[in-house]
Formats: structure tokens, C-alpha cells, sequence
């Protein structure tokens, strides 16, 4: 067999091209409509349906012999109603199915950072009622990380106050979503509410600090220009959060070389930025944490392209 | 109990189940069609409630028995290790009409196995589970191939993993799954020395592995880097190692993963520069 191996080289860490449009939301995210329209439908229908097929059943069971023409009809009447309910259990099975795939698929785009994409599909779920309630919060979500992407930050804060208040989370999946409430805040400037909510977390987290944690801490002392905290902090903590982040550590990375840039140390920068660009993709760390840019070009190739700081 | 002893009693669980399934259908059938000849009406009506009532009896007593086992894969995510084993134990020794949750703690008895390093134990339980048709229960098909791979891998026995690889091939993958796949197929090629297919897409394979946790991530680069120093690839090698010292203690997984030790010598630094490879030599197996 032939080997098509990577004639071209690995990637070079570029930031001189961060493309500075969004890409192009087609789908309208409505946020209020969508947590209107997603609401599980009450499935008392199904259940009063049983309830009737299981009254005609006890009719049949004490009808009288001479009840020929009613008896009859009681059977058709079974039948047909027995007939409904499969049609309708397969009916929602198959519903199921979909929403499911479907949900598959948004957290893959996600993933592979496939954005309109992972719009378009949540529009679709949420649009109509979902079926489980579980579901809906895995796509209420999904999509607030959407909303974040597209730089909607009041509106990603909204769905996550919503599941915050709507949601009985495991601890893993609350400690995520309140620091990516966190991140919003410091993304939308509300440094109070930012620090309060930080605070919240820390007391929720104990003593097993977490990634999310400390990423949270890590950008908002970039934002209030504590660069020293930030990378004692990181250092401290980079053992964890190579750990738990794996690429996404990336991140990381870049905001300390942000603070290694605010303190002077260019060398420092330098090298955090390469590591920064080893681990992840520019225009993805800088779609998050813009505040970067100027840290990430110094670990760069290229020199930086006019316009400045998206 | 064995895994083998594990396994035939699943086996005659399921068919137990199967047995009582068609005995029900079969006795319904008759008395509703045969009922009326030979009994009053109002004894076959009984005889047609009673038998519904029994099979919604024993499908309630299967489906809080699926709730259980819905229980062990966060039991075995947090540790909780011997109280999922009591729980499937259970499972498997008691009777049910639904086989999926005999079927189910099979698996999820073959992933404790296979976290407890019990290579044999975890490929045994796997291969039993794969001989049941797995239609009803979608993805437990491909995660007892990846079980059965990996154990297969460490126990030596490259065709068996080549087998279950297959397999996995053709198989319809989530995400999370065909991460895993890709670390398998990975660590298969690595030792058997397939070089050059490990090249092939590389940078598909490399935004996969992005994806995946930091040990995950490391190996699978590292032995990407360790198939791009045998064919004199310095620069995707370089590339990689960086990538992967950044990622985690190469040194520690290179003790589990011996081709790693090629760059990454356990418990020594590693080395800086790796000699290019004699290109007219094909490379051995790791």
C-alpha cells in the first residue's frame, strides 16, 4: 500500500493571521424563545390512555354473555387503543433517538470548534419540546458555550443563571458551568459580580482545587492587572492543570505569558507563548482570552499583521 | 467466581430469559386462540389478564434491575469499586426477563478487570459478551471490542487486538470512542512496527488526540513521535516531543509503553537528539 505521509511539515505557531470577523451566525439564537419552546411537554396523555384501556379491560372482564354488539365494540375499541399506544411509545422512541444523535453531534462540532454548525443544530432541538429534561439541560449547556463563542456574553450568563436555577447538577458538571459563568463575567467586564462568583466557587471547590478554578482566578487577576498573583498562581498550579486540561492547558499557557509580558519578563513571555501555540490554536485561544495577543506574538513566527487586538 | 464461571452463567441467564419470553407468547397466543373452545369466556379474559399482569410484573422487576446498572458506570467513575461489584454480582447471579442487564454488567465487570489490570479476566468477559447479539443496547458493542482490544494488546496477543481493531473499524463511533480507537490502533501499529501507517493523516489523527485527556493525548503523540523518528521525520518528531513533555511525565508512561523508551528513557532524562534512522534499514518492532 502506499504511504501518503505527511510530505509537509508540523504547524508552525502563526498568530499574524487571526481571522477578525466571527464566523457567520445563520441561525437566530433566541435565547428567551429557546428556553420557552424547549420545555418538556407534560406526558400525561400517554398515562390516560393506559388508564382507559385498562377500565375497558376490567368492562370486558365483568361484561355479561348476552352483551354480543357491545362486547364487540369494547374489542375493536381495545385494539385500536392498544394500537395507539405502541404507535405512540414507538413514536417517542424514535424521538429519542434523534434528540439524542443530535446532541451527539452538537458536542462534536463543538469540539472541532465547527460553530455554525453546532448553532444550527441547537436551534433544531430546542425549538421544540424536548423529551427529556435532562437532555434539555445538556443543550441549554451547549448552548450557552455557543453564546460565549459568538461573543453574546449576557446572554450565555442568562442560560447559565437558568440552569443554575432550573438544574440539579452533578458537581463536576456545576463546577464547570459556574466557571464558565466566571469567564463570561470577566469576558463582559462585571469584575464585582466576576469576583463574587469566584469566591462562590472556591468555597463549592474546598480543598480539591480544580482547573476550572484556577483558570477562572488566573484570568480575572490577568484583568485586574495582577500579573505577580497570576504567575505564582500558575506555577503553583501547573502541575494540576496539565493534568486536568490536557490542551486546553493552552490557555493557561497563554495567559501567563501575559503576565510574564506585563511584569517585563520578555524571555519568560517568550517561551510561555511558544508553549501556548504548541498546545493550541491562536485564533481559538484568542476568541477566548483577547487580552493575549500581544503575549502570544511574541512566542510566534510571524510578525504581528496591522489592525491590532480583535 | 472465574470470569469463564461468569460468563457461562450469563450465557444461561440470557437463555433462560429467551426461554420465558417465548413460553409467554406461546401460553398468551393459546389461550387467546384456543381459550374460547375449551373454557368459558370469562375464565380465558382471567387467564389473558393474569398472564399480562405477570409480564408487567416480571418487565418492572427488569427495568428497576436496569436502574441499578444505570448506577455502575458512575460507581466505577468515582471508585466506588467493590460496591458496583457487589451490585453486578447480583445482578448476574439473579433472574431477569430483560438480558440486557445481565448483558450490561458483563461489561461493566470486564471494565473493572480491565482497571484492576486483570488482562485475562477483562478479555474472557469481553469475548463472552460480543457473542450475544448487542442490537437492543447501541455502543456496548464497540466498547467491549475497545476492552477486548486493550486487553488483548497487553496480554501479547496482537491478532486477537488486530481482531477487535477490525471490528471496531466498521462500527459507527461516538466521538469519545473513536478517540479511544485511534490510542488503540495507535499502540497496535507501534508494536508491530507499522511506521508508515502511523504517519498516514497524521494531522487528522493529531486533531483527534487533541480531544483527549492528557494522558491519552501524550501517548498517542508520543508514539507518533516515535514513528516519525523511525522514518527520519526530525521535524514532525521534535514537534511531537515538545508537544508531549508539555502534556504530562512522558518518563512515567513510557514505563507501562515500552517503545516510548526510544526518546523517553524511564526515570532518565531524555534525550535531546535522537540519531536519524539508517533509512535502507527498516526500523524494527518495538
Amino acid at each position: 500500500m502506499e504511504h501518503t505521509v505527511a510530505k509537509e511539515g508540523p504547524p508552525h505557531p502563526v498568530v499574524g493571521d487571526i481571522p477578525r470577523e466571527l464566523p457567520v451566525l445563520e441561525e437566530p439564537l433566541d435565547v428567551d424563545a429557546l428556553l420557552e419552546t424547549s420545555q418538556p411537554r407534560d406526558r400525561r396523555a400517554p398515562a390516560g390512555l393506559l388508564l382507559v384501556g385498562l377500565a375497558m379491560a376490567v368492562a370486558l372482564l365483568f361484561r355479561k354473555d348476552d352483551a354480543g354488539g357491545l362486547w364487540l365494540l369494547l374489542n375493536a375499541a381495545l385494539l385500536v387503543l392498544g394500537g395507539l399506544i405502541v404507535w405512540i411509545v414507538a413514536r417517542a422512541a424514535r424521538r429519542h433517538r434523534r434528540e439524542q444523535e443530535l446532541l451527539a453531534l452538537v458536542h462534536q462540532n463543538i469540539q472541532f470548534r465547527q460553530w455554525p454548525a453546532a448553532a444550527a443544530d441547537l436551534v433544531t432541538l430546542l425549538s421544540a419540546p424536548m423529551l427529556l429534561p435532562q437532555s434539555r439541560i445538556q443543550a441549554l449547556i451547549y448552548l450557552s458555550t455557543v453564546l460565549a463563542r459568538y461573543q453574546r456574553f449576557a446572554d450565555a450568563s442568562k442560560v447559565q443563571d437558568y440552569i443554575a436555577e432550573h438544574a440539579q447538577l452533578d458537581p463536576a458538571s456545576e463546577q464547570g458551568l459556574r466557571a464558565a459563568r466566571i469567564w463570561a463575567l470577566l469576558r463582559d467586564d462585571r469584575l464585582v459580580d466576576a469576583d463574587r462568583a469566584i469566591i462562590a466557587l472556591r468555597r463549592m471547590c474546598g480543598a480539591n482545587r480544580s482547573a476550572s478554578l484556577a483558570m477562572a482566578e488566573l484570568y480575572r487577576d490577568i484583568k485586574t492587572g495582577h500579573g505577580e498573583e497570576a504567575l505564582a498562581e500558575f506555577q503553583t498550579d501547573l502541575a494540576m492543570l496539565r493534568r486536568q486540561l490536557g490542551h486546553r492547558c493552552a490557555d493557561a499557557w497563554a495567559l501567563a505569558a501575559c503576565a510574564a509580558r506585563a511584569m517585563g519578563k520578555l524571555d519568560d513571555a517568550r517561551s510561555m507563548a511558544r508553549n501556548a501555540l504548541l498546545l493550541g490554536d491562536a485564533p481559538e485561544i484568542l476568541s477566548r482570552f483577547p487580552e493575549t495577543e500581544a503575549a502570544l506574538r511574541l512566542g510566534a513566527d510571524t510578525a504581528p499583521a496591522a489592525g491590532g487586538a480583535a | 467466581m472465574r470470569a469463564d464461571q461468569i460468563v457461562h452463567s450469563v450465557d444461561r441467564g440470557v437463555l433462560v430469559a429467551r426461554i420465558c419470553r417465548i413460553a409467554w407468547f406461546v401460553l398468551l397466543a393459546l389461550s387467546i386462540v384456543l381459550g374460547p373452545a375449551l373454557g368459558s369466556s370469562v375464565a380465558v379474559t382471567t387467564q389473558v389478564v393474569l398472564f399480562l399482569a405477570m409480564w408487567i410484573g416480571l418487565t418492572a422487576g427488569g427495568m428497576r434491575q436496569s436502574r441499578v446498572a444505570m448506577q455502575w458506570p458512575t460507581m466505577i467513575a468515582q471508585g466506588q469499586i467493590e460496591q458496583a461489584e457487589e451490585q453486578i454480582d447480583a445482578a448476574l447471579r439473579g433472574f431477569t426477563v430483560l438480558s440486557s442487564v445481565k448483558l450490561l454488567g458483563l461489561h461493566h465487570l470486564a471494565r473493572i478487570r480491565l482497571g484492576q489490570k486483570r488482562w485475562a479476566d477483562a478479555a474472557t468477559l469481553s469475548r463472552g459478551l460480543l457473542r450475544h447479539p448487542l442490537r437492543t443496547l447501541p455502543g456496548l458493542s464497540a466498547a467491549s471490542y475497545q476492552i477486548l482490544a486493550e486487553a488483548s494488546m497487553r496480554l501479547n496477543d496482537l491478532s486477537g487486538a488486530f481482531v477487535a481493531l477490525q471490528h471496531l473499524r466498521r462500527q459507527k463511533l461516538s466521538l469519545d470512542q473513536s478517540q479511544g480507537v485511534l490510542l488503540l490502533e495507535t499502540v497496535y501499529l507501534a508494536r508491530i512496527g507499522a511506521w508508515p501507517s502511523m504517519m498516514d493523516g497524521i494531522k487528522s489523527k493529531l486533531r483527534l488526540a487533541e480531544l483527549m485527556p492528557a494522558d491519552g493525548a501524550a501517548l498517542t503523540q508520543g508514539l507518533l513521535a516515535v514513528a516519525a523518528q523511525r522514518r527520519g521525520r526530525e521535524d514532525w518528531a521534535a514537534y511531537l516531543r515538545s508537544r508531549c513533555d508539555l502534556l504530562t511525565d512522558m518518563p512515567r508512561l513510557a514505563v507501562d509503553e515500552v517503545c516510548l523508551q526510544s526518546i523517553w528513557p524511564p526515570a532518565a532524562p531524555r534525550l535531546e537528539v535522537a540519531p536519524p534512522p539508517d533509512a535502507s534499514q527498516e526500523p524494527p518492532p518495538c
